[in-house]
């Protein structure tokens, strides 16, 4: 009987510390394993951290560049065009006009004052080109229209507008960078697509303002638009995506189910929303 | 002469009051309740360590009730430790329904006590319920990580230290009934040392700088 109990004893004794040799070594296998896995997921979320910071640098560098181009156009509008007109009106209103017979005068006169008016046309197109009027003054809506009565009159392509539920004006920040994108948008399907029209439409539902661009040319997909985003080519396409980052917008690039459109849809959260960005401007 | 299991006991009380100078001199990296709560629980056990046998033979108390009695206190203030420490509901609620589940069992065992020298069962639940808990914890720090570095963390440093603890004794707490009392002493070394460890881990959560919580928040702004 001794000799029984003394063996179940041992066995139970054997028992205790193997079970806590067990223990302790799933206890430390555990905690290694988060450790281990954690600077695993912390890895993984620099690197994330990293990629979004270059993402943000690309954006950054194309709207610097975009805004450079924006500039040097300016500036050689001014400089080719404005430039050359008002020197030749100097030349008309020169010092030896008082010692030219009346009639030759008043021909050089009015020469120089339809040269002032072309150079006062020619500065409205500009500034018109940097903020359209119809814009500022009628909002989102009447500015596209605008717009799309230029492109249709030239007769290679229609362009037209439907916005379904526009009661109210976004704020004029809001519309000018919309404005902006959809000029991009539209100059890129005018220069690339080849396509027969352009139909823009509007629409909204209690979260979201939708804009959707539908074209008949070739156009791009979701896939297209973000390896172009990605690439150091496809500057347009970064700045539109850093313009709608400002209004926490999302835009969408897809064929048509039917295969013969392509469309583009720009969505922005509603008012609540966008104010809660802070836009300064 | 001192013997191996003397000199262990020895130090397993000697860590504790130096865990306690430890935290008095640190007190300023200790101000959250759930430190305190550990201080409490650091300072009763070594009151009880000082006592157990003062106080079992001046009130004539067998020792199964005070080992019940301290093995109550603990579980409490392990509960409350992670009651506070929890982010999500769900653990919360996991920590406050499992108390009256002891209780229940501590009941039991005191209705049912046939002259027991430990109290094997309150202890084994205790050790099952907080390696769960400790392992909740692990998760919920995985999946919502209130810091950079989980090590920075003076929480995680006292769970590994109730961890280890726990998992060090739970087989021999779990055994303990069927054990004679001269191998229970022999293997209460296994106690000792997993006592001294979990008291030098909670002396490194005492010792760290508090870290800065990670904030989650989705809110962006931008400006132009």
């Amino acid at each position: 009987m001794n000799f029984l109990e003394s063996n179940t004893q041992s066995g139970v004794v054997s028992l205790i510390l193997l079970g806590t040799i067990g223990m302790m070594t799933l206890a430390i296998g555990l905690i290694v394993f988060i450790l281990l896995h954690q600077r695993k997921v912390m890895r993984y979320q620099w690197t994330l951290q990293k990629m979004e910071e270059e993402q943000q640098n690309i954006l950054l560098n194309a709207s610097i560049r975009l805004q450079e181009e924006e500039r040097q156009r300016l500036a050689a509008d001014l400089h080719d065009d404005a430039g050359p007109l008002l020197a030749t009106a100097r030349l008309y209103l020169n010092e030896n006009l008082v010692q030219l017979d009346k009639p030759t005068q008043l021909q050089h006169i009015i020469n120089a004052k339809s040269i002032i008016d072309d150079t006062i046309q020619l500065i409205r197109n500009i500034s018109h080109s940097l903020m359209p009027p119809t814009l500022k003054n009628f909002g989102l809506e009447s500015a596209l229209n605008d717009l799309f009565q230029k492109i249709s009159g030239s007769g290679q392509m229609k362009a037209s507008c439907r916005f379904h539920d526009y009661r109210e004006r976004l704020l004029l920040e809001q519309e000018q960078i919309i404005f902006r994108v959809l000029q991009e948008l539209v100059n890129n399907i005018l220069k690339h697509s080849n396509s027969s029209f352009i139909h823009v439409t509007q629409n909204t539902n209690s979260e979201k303002f939708f804009i959707r661009i539908h074209h008949d040319g070739s156009g791009l997909t979701q896939r297209d638009f973000e390896n172009l985003t990605k690439s150091s080519g496809g500057l347009g396409l970064k700045n539109i995506q850093s313009r709608l980052k400002v209004l926490l917008g999302n835009i969408t690039f897809e064929k048509d189910m039917s295969e013969t459109y392509y469309k583009i849809t720009i969505e922005l959260p509603r008012e609540e929303e966008t104010n809660k960005s802070k836009i300064k401007m | 002469m001192v013997n191996f299991k003397g000199l262990i006991r020895f130090f397993s009380t000697l860590s504790s009051l130096l865990l306690i100078i430890l935290f008095l001199i640190f007190k300023n990296r200790n101000k959250e309740k759930k430190l305190w709560v550990i201080f409490f629980y650091i300072l009763l056990s070594f009151l009880f360590d000082l006592s157990f046998f003062t106080i079992g033979e001046a009130f004539n108390i067998p020792e199964f009730y005070l080992y019940v009695c301290f093995t109550l206190t603990e579980y409490t203030i392990f509960s409350i430790f992670f009651y506070l420490t929890y982010q999500r509901k769900a653990f919360k609620w996991l920590v406050v329904s499992c108390y009256p589940g002891f209780l229940a069992i501590t009941y039991y065992l005191l209705a049912n006590s046939k002259n027991y020298s430990f109290d094997s069962l309150t202890a084994s639940f205790e050790g099952i319920f907080i390696i769960i808990f400790s392992i909740l914890f692990f998760y919920e720090q995985l999946t919502h990580p209130e810091v950079t570095f989980i090590y920075a963390s003076k929480y995680f440093w006292i769970i590994v230290a109730m961890l280890i603890y726990l998992s060090a004794t739970l087989f021999l707490f779990i055994a303990a009934t069927y054990l004679s009392l001269n191998d229970f002493e022999r293997l209460s070394i296994i106690n000792g040392i997993a006592n001294i460890t979990k008291n030098i881990l909670i002396a490194i959560a005492f010792i760290i700088p508090t870290t800065k919580l990670i904030r989650h928040s989705s809110g962006k702004s931008y400006n132009m």
